[in-house]
């Protein structure tokens, strides 16, 4: 797991990452940098060590903006776990869910009456008629 | 475990094994069948749980160097423009299928004497039909009859699974063209099927299906085939199939999860491994009477890999599309545009699918390097209000012509955790397909604009979309030009079968697992049929 200063650099650098924007919270409002980053890296263990290492590249302290593109520009693969692992974090959030409207993967059985309700559109195309080739016997 | 001897041993619990294993098992025949893959049970998918997409991204990646798992061997793509994606357990790689259940078209079958490039099949597509009909069926296929691209079939039998928001903004695109679209058959049941439930459109298809109604084989053929006496190993890694000093195939040498070896004697051996599977295996088993590799007389066996490569366009659209909902797979299909027309400057053409684009986190990539603020910032938050049940995609599974040079290696050095060679794939496009795709993309671009879109983008090449295995032991008449004949007998070796794609001459513009089955289903009624007559059963 991130020890706590792991994770303050992690909520630092991930809000510059996924800033507030509208409706939605930044990376740290949202509280993603606690129970739901712990389930992205305990459902993807194999990140965590290189997650340690790319945060130890940006755990010095100062401007975390500057910190991200220094990260960007000289270790693009640090950045992009990083954001790896809080845009996964971020989206596994209810409320986040709610603000985009986004209800998750819900059962939807289709009913009927929803099964053919395009016979109007589909006409022209019968119309035509065939469009395939046949082989020579 | 036991040694005697099985009548038929079926290499590979996939798409094809399964099929041979349930038409033999109840005509009666003996089958055991060895399966490096265990039996997937619903709980480990993720569909219905919250973190779908997070594992999307290994657990249940299609691409089997990412996910690394213990049933998974590696493969070298070092050499390849494609990534080779299947699954290895029982079911195969239909455990992970979109379900998309196409029919190959009659000119698919005659390459060589329409369009003067590739071969021609050892049979028409009238000879597959009845197989495909008894497919449909078994499968559970939902679909509208009266597809004007194909001649009358048989219908399918459970009406089309609704097109959908998407579908519906797709075709009014096509229509304003005067294009050809269809609603999409589908081996998924749009009402509760023969045991299945109904599916439920959740839309995780491609990491599993947690509701059980997708037709994946180990639902579908499975059961029936281990209650009519088919005997299923997993955790079985088969290392060599051996040979008989006369030159037959006489069984299996392979690895349990222990790491201990076993043999399996049998009177024929039908190889089902797939497209990379297959000819591994074979190039693996090296005997004196096969020093090239278990029926290489023709030194095909690997060779004329065809993966389809991918490309698609994305449309952005101003409407709420639930473009999240399922299936996975596709909505519509066209095929305005798969014969072929020389004035484009290619041959051959491609299917297009209709599909929708998934979840908030969708393939966000690991890799950074491009300016900050392109990827994230404001843009992160923007990319996903443009996207999120506001798009979807036009796919074009573009049809791959064979050629030598593409092909499936012993790689020299890899290997899998049982410490057996493991495969390389040396693999690059074509000048006809990349003029291929570059057409059909411009006309998708196109099809978007006419359905609305308010912006695209466009995925010319998709490195890990080597979903379809198709040609390495390529089917025909002349056994210096093919490794098996039409009933996938290996010409070689006559107790051998590969049933799987390996034995396609070409590739087609489709989804090619229907097509597997039926050859599958019509060499086993073949085996039958001639029963006694030969070594087979
Ligand atoms: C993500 C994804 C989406 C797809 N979508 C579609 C689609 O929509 N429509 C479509 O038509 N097709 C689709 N396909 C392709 C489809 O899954 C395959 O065409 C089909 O499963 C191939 O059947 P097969 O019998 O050739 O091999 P498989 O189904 O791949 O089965 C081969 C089996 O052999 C086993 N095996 C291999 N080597 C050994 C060994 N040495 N010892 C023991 N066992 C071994 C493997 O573990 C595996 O279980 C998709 C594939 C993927 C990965
Ligand atoms: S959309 Fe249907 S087939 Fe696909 S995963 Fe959901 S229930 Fe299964």
């Amino acid at each position: 797991m991130l020890s706590d200063a792991e994770r303050k650099t992690l909520g630092a650098i991930a809000d510059v990452l996924i800033p507030a924007y509208g409706e939605m919270p930044s990376f740290s409002q949202s509280g993603a940098h606690n129970a739901h980053t712990d389930r992205v890296l305990e459902l993807r263990p194999e990140l965590l060590d290189a997650l340690k290492a790319a945060l130890a590249l940006g755990g010095g302290g100062g401007d975390a903006g500057e910190i991200a593109e220094m990260l960007n520009r000289d270790q693009p693969d640090a950045i992009g776990l990083i954001g790896l692992v809080a845009s996964s974090a971020y989206y596994l959030d209810a409320d986040i869910r709610t603000k985009l409207g986004y209800p998750g993967q819900l059962q939807r059985p289709p009913v009927e009456d929803e099964e053919y309700d395009y016979e109007d559109l589909l006409q022209p195309v019968i119309a035509r008629g065939p469009i395939f080739r046949e082989p020579p016997k | 475990m036991s040694t005697d001897e099985a009548e038929v041993l079926i290499i590979g619990a996939g798409a094809s094994g399964a099929v041979a294993a349930k038409h033999l098992a109840e005509a009666g025949v003996g089958v055991v069948c060895l399966e490096q893959g265990g039996q997937v049970s619903p709980e480990e998918f993720y569909g219905d749980k919250p973190e779908w997409e997070v594992m999307s991204q290994r657990r249940w990646h299609p691409n089997p160097n990412v996910r690394g798992l213990e049933n998974d061997y590696p493969v070298d793509t070092s050499e390849s423009d494609v990534n080779p994606l299947m699954y290895n357990a029982v079911g195969g790689s239909t455990v992970l299928y979109a379900a998309h259940w196409q029919r190959f078209m009659p000119s698919d079958f005659r390459v060589r004497s329409l369009d003067g490039v590739a071969d021609d099949w050892p049979f028409a597509c009238e000879d597959l039909e009845p197989f495909y009909d008894i497919m449909d069926v078994e499968m559970g296929v939902s679909g509208l009859v009266g597809d004007p691209a194909y001649p009358p079939m048989t219908p399918p039998p459970l009406p089309p699974m609704p097109i959908g928001p998407i579908g519906k903004l797709a075709a009014r695109g096509m229509n304003e063209l005067g294009w050809h679209w269809w609603p999409a058959p589908q081996a998924i049941p749009s009402r509760p099927y023969r045991g299945r439930g109904q599916c439920v459109r959740r839309g995780s298809c491609m990491q599993g299906c947690a509701d059980q109604a997708k037709g994946s084989t180990d639902l579908t053929h499975w059961p029936d085939a281990i209650r009519h006496g088919a005997r299923l190993i997993t955790g079985a890694r088969v290392r060599e199939i051996t040979t008989s000093p006369s030159g037959l195939a006489d069984g299996a040498i392979w690895i349990d999860r222990e790491g201990r070896e076993h043999r399996q004697k049998a009177r024929n051996v039908l190889v089902c491994a797939n497209g990379v599977g297959t000819p591994r295996l074979l190039l693996n088993s090296v005997s004196k009477a096969h020093p090239n590799g278990l029926a290489n007389a023709s030194g095909l066996v690997g060779r004329n890999l065809m993966m389809h490569p991918y490309a698609a366009v994305v449309g952005y659209f101003d409407e709420p599309l639930e473009s999240w909902m399922g299936p996975a797979g596709q909505a519509i299909q066209s095929m305005q545009f798969y014969e072929t027309d020389e004035t484009r400057g290619f041959v051959r053409g491609a299917k297009w699918n209709a599909m929708p684009t998934g979840g908030p986190l969708g393939m966000r990539s690991i890799h950074g390097g491009g300016p900050l603020e392109s990827a994230w910032g404001e843009n992160f938050h923007r990319g996903t209000e443009r996207r999120l049940g506001r798009s979807f995609e036009w796919g074009i599974i573009a049809e791959d012509l064979p050629s030598e040079d593409n092909r499936v290696v012993l790689d020299p050095e890899l290997r899998d955790g049982d410490g057996v060679a493991a495969p390389k794939i040396i693999y690059r496009n074509s000048e006809n397909t990349q003029k291929l795709i570059a057409f059909h993309l411009e006309r998708q671009k196109e099809a978007m604009a006419a359905s609305g879109a308010r912006a695209i983008s466009l995925t010319t090449l998709m490195r890990d979309c080597g979903w379809h295995l198709m040609g390495t032991c390529r089917m025909g008449t002349n056994p210096d030009r093919s490794v098996v004949d039409q009933w996938c007998r290996a010409h070689d070796v006559p107790n051998l079968y590969i049933l799987d794609g390996s034995v396609f001459v070409t590739s087609s513009g489709f989804n090619p697992t229907a097509t597997i089955c039926a050859i599958a289903l019509r060499a086993v009624a073949h085996m039958l049929e001639t029963r006694g007559a030969t070594e087979a059963v």
